[in-house]
């Protein structure tokens, strides 16, 4: 049916898309082109005035809800969760809106004209919402990704969640309502308000998140300077005494020449080339970051009398993030250090592989652990632990990079040894 | 067999030459191996008597850069096998873009050498590796080496080379594939239609490959963490080369 009234109500569900669309872009991270995010919105407008004609409310709230979850799963790339917080977030705002707009509404005396309060309450729940939208966007700027834990997933999405169901309650509960205008206002402010709040924490929760990550991480690269230099100047006095060591070496090697005490000479030669080999460090690909970092996380396993191997195969440069790359080699080879510090462990022995190959960086550390294990019933071993949780926070860290990368993580554990697997591009 | 050892360091090459001969001895191989202390002659003597089937190169020789010379020397579209005689990691990234190679540390030790042989000699066999068939009445030979995929289009399959050229013939690209894979090691099935040479792949990613003449091709969806699999394992087969 055409006419004035069902224009104006295209027109201000067309506004109110406009502004969900703004938020969404705003919070969460596009997929795919422009072109169709709108064709994908526009498609679910028209279905949503379609099927929204009729009466149900129940319906309503279950195809508006099935819709948005459709069109933001196939749209934005984002965790799934996020995902599910920002639909709910809008979905109050948007609700609180209209039910603002409502009790406005029908507390105004001396208009008698049904159609006319219609569109008053209907104009004033879009407008309410878009300034809702609007102080959000400006709040929430940035786009973080993190990887909260279910807890904190399920304690914030609760809160929109709950207050759907309260609002529904209330509103249901006309008596209470109508006893009181002002106290309906209230009640309604006051649930606005947590949200509000809500999503200002969430977003405060996700910056201090980033805080510590970074300072961590900070940390570490501190230590690792401090052990760079040290290894610096560990080598520049091994090869001044060298220097020093050179010409009464010579010295010695030609009167044993002149003596012609040949097997004492290859004796000779043969230790200084040992000696040369056991002084060359583990990874020296150039690469200042990864030889930094493994060198010194490798001379601690060694320190540990472990058998430990290493194999970089890198160029000098390769565009990825200092931090990532300490990042994860950092986490991985303290995860070594953890497996071996455990004294039960008899055998220490591990590997470290680091190739660049076809833009991808490939990652691979393995290491004997000794787990932490206890009997069933009859007896037998069992594995109390995942792998996942072994390897604790580390791995943890380790996968959010990865996953900015939209790289590939992979543990296993095989006869006694964990293998964990990195390959992310570049 | 021709082997070439090129190094600055006389000393170096009369000791290579001796560790060589006897090891050649003792896999009872039929070579000649010539010693060079100077790139300009080894290029020389290449240009002049053609290829050798193995060379055995410093990275510093003298003014001569080895990694330049092995890349000039591929770019001449030679097949031969490099065995770079050095550890200087500076220039691995160099490196990088000359295949095949590997390093073999100073001093020599016969057991690492006898296997460095072995392995050029096994690198050298898969590039004289041939696919042979009839094509409206006419054999053909092309070399594994140079295909950079094959695609079956129907009941033809086109084998894609380097230099742009295309050859095509009736057959099931199972059937090649699994051809390919026996007598060449280098062959992945990407997508239904299409198997390339990981040789020729410059960039692997999860939802597709570029290949070395700036093609891409996608991979499919069933086949994605087969290839990564694959790809995984050729990464870790190449590390397993550098002991």
């Amino acid at each position: 049916m055409i006419n004035v009234v069902n224009i104006i109500r295209i027109v201000g569900d067309l506004f109110e898309l406009l502004a969900k669309i703004q938020y969404y872009e705003k919070t969460l991270t596009k997929r795919v082109k422009q072109l169709w995010v709108i064709l994908v919105w526009a498609f679910a407008f028209v279905l949503d005035q379609y099927l929204v004609l009729n009466e149900q409310v129940t319906l309503n709230v279950i195809i508006y809800f099935v819709l948005a979850f459709l069109c933001i799963f196939l749209l934005y790339e984002d965790s799934a969760k996020k995902k599910a917080i920002t639909i709910f977030f809008v979905c109050v705002f948007q609700m609180l809106g209209e039910i603002f707009a409502n009790t406005i509404v029908n507390n105004l005396k001396g208009i008698d004209d049904n159609e006319s309060i219609y569109l008053m309450g209907y104009m004033i729940s879009k407008i309410i919402f878009f300034i809702f939208i609007r102080i959000s966007i400006h709040f929430n700027k940035r786009k973080n990704e993190f990887n909260m834990g279910n807890k904190t997933f399920i304690s914030i999405l609760f809160v929109p969640l709950l207050c759907i169901v309260l609002v529904g309650i209330f509103e249901l509960d006309h008596p209470a309502r109508n006893h009181n205008p002002y106290y309906a206002l209230f009640f309604y402010s006051i649930i606005l308000i947590i949200n509000y709040l809500m999503i200002i924490q969430y977003d405060d929760v996700q910056k201090m998140l980033d805080l510590n990550n970074r300072n961590r991480m900070l940390e570490e690269q501190k230590i690792y300077y401090i052990q760079q230099y040290e290894q610096t100047k560990k080598m520049w006095d091994l090869m001044s005494s060298m220097r020093h060591n050179m010409k009464n070496e010579y010295v010695s090697q030609s009167i044993l020449l002149k003596d012609k005490e040949y097997e004492k000479l290859e004796n000779l030669y043969h230790n200084k080339i040992g000696e040369l080999e056991a002084s060359k460090v583990v990874s020296k690909s150039g690469n200042r970051y990864i030889d930094t970092i493994v060198n010194y996380k490798v001379s601690v396993i060694k320190e540990m009398n472990a058998d430990f191997e290493c194999k970089v195969l890198v160029p000098e440069i390769m565009d990825i993030d200092s931090d990532d790359i300490i990042m994860i080699l950092g986490n991985l080879l303290d995860n070594v250090i953890d497996a071996f510090e455990n004294e039960r462990l008899e055998k220490k022995t591990g590997r470290l592989s680091i190739v660049y190959e076809k833009s991808n960086l490939y990652i691979e550390v393995r290491n004997t652990y000794e787990g932490v294990r206890k009997t069933n019933r009859k007896g037998e071993y069992v594995t109390t632990k995942k792998s996942e949780e072994m390897h604790g926070l580390g791995i943890k860290a380790v996968n959010n990079v990865v996953k900015k990368y939209d790289g590939y993580l992979e543990i296993k554990e095989e006869d006694k040894s964990f293998i964990v697997t990195v390959l992310i591009q570049i | 067999m021709r082997i070439a050892i090129c190094d600055d360091d006389e000393i170096i090459v009369k000791d290579l030459h001796k560790k060589l001969d006897k090891t050649i001895q003792k896999m009872n191989m039929n070579a000649g191996i010539f010693d060079f202390t100077d790139g300009y002659d080894l290029l020389y003597e290449i240009e002049t008597a053609g290829i050798f089937d193995i060379i055995f190169l410093d990275i510093e020789i003298g003014k001569v850069n080895g990694i330049e010379l092995a890349d000039y020397l591929n770019h001449q579209k030679y097949v031969f096998t490099l065995i770079f005689i050095s550890q200087h990691s500076n220039y691995y990234k160099a490196a990088f873009e000359v295949q095949p190679f590997w390093f073999l540390d100073k001093p020599f030790e016969e057991e690492k050498l006898e296997a460095s042989l072995k392995k050029a000699i096994d690198q050298l066999n898969y590039q004289y590796e041939t696919i042979n068939y009839f094509y409206a009445k006419e054999y053909y030979r092309v070399l594994i080496d140079d295909i950079m995929y094959v695609q079956s289009q129907g009941r033809t399959i086109l084998l894609y080379c380097i230099e742009d050229k295309i050859y095509r013939f009736y057959g099931k690209l199972g059937d090649i594939e699994e051809e390919l894979k026996t007598k060449h090691r280098k062959f992945v099935r990407i997508n239904r239609s299409v198997c390339v040479n990981i040789k020729y792949v410059a960039k692997w990613t999860y939802k597709y490959m570029e290949m070395s003449n700036g093609e891409t091709i996608n991979i499919g969806e069933k086949y994605r963490d087969e290839v990564r699999e694959y790809f995984q394992n050729w990464i870790r087969e190449k590390v397993k080369e550098y002991d």
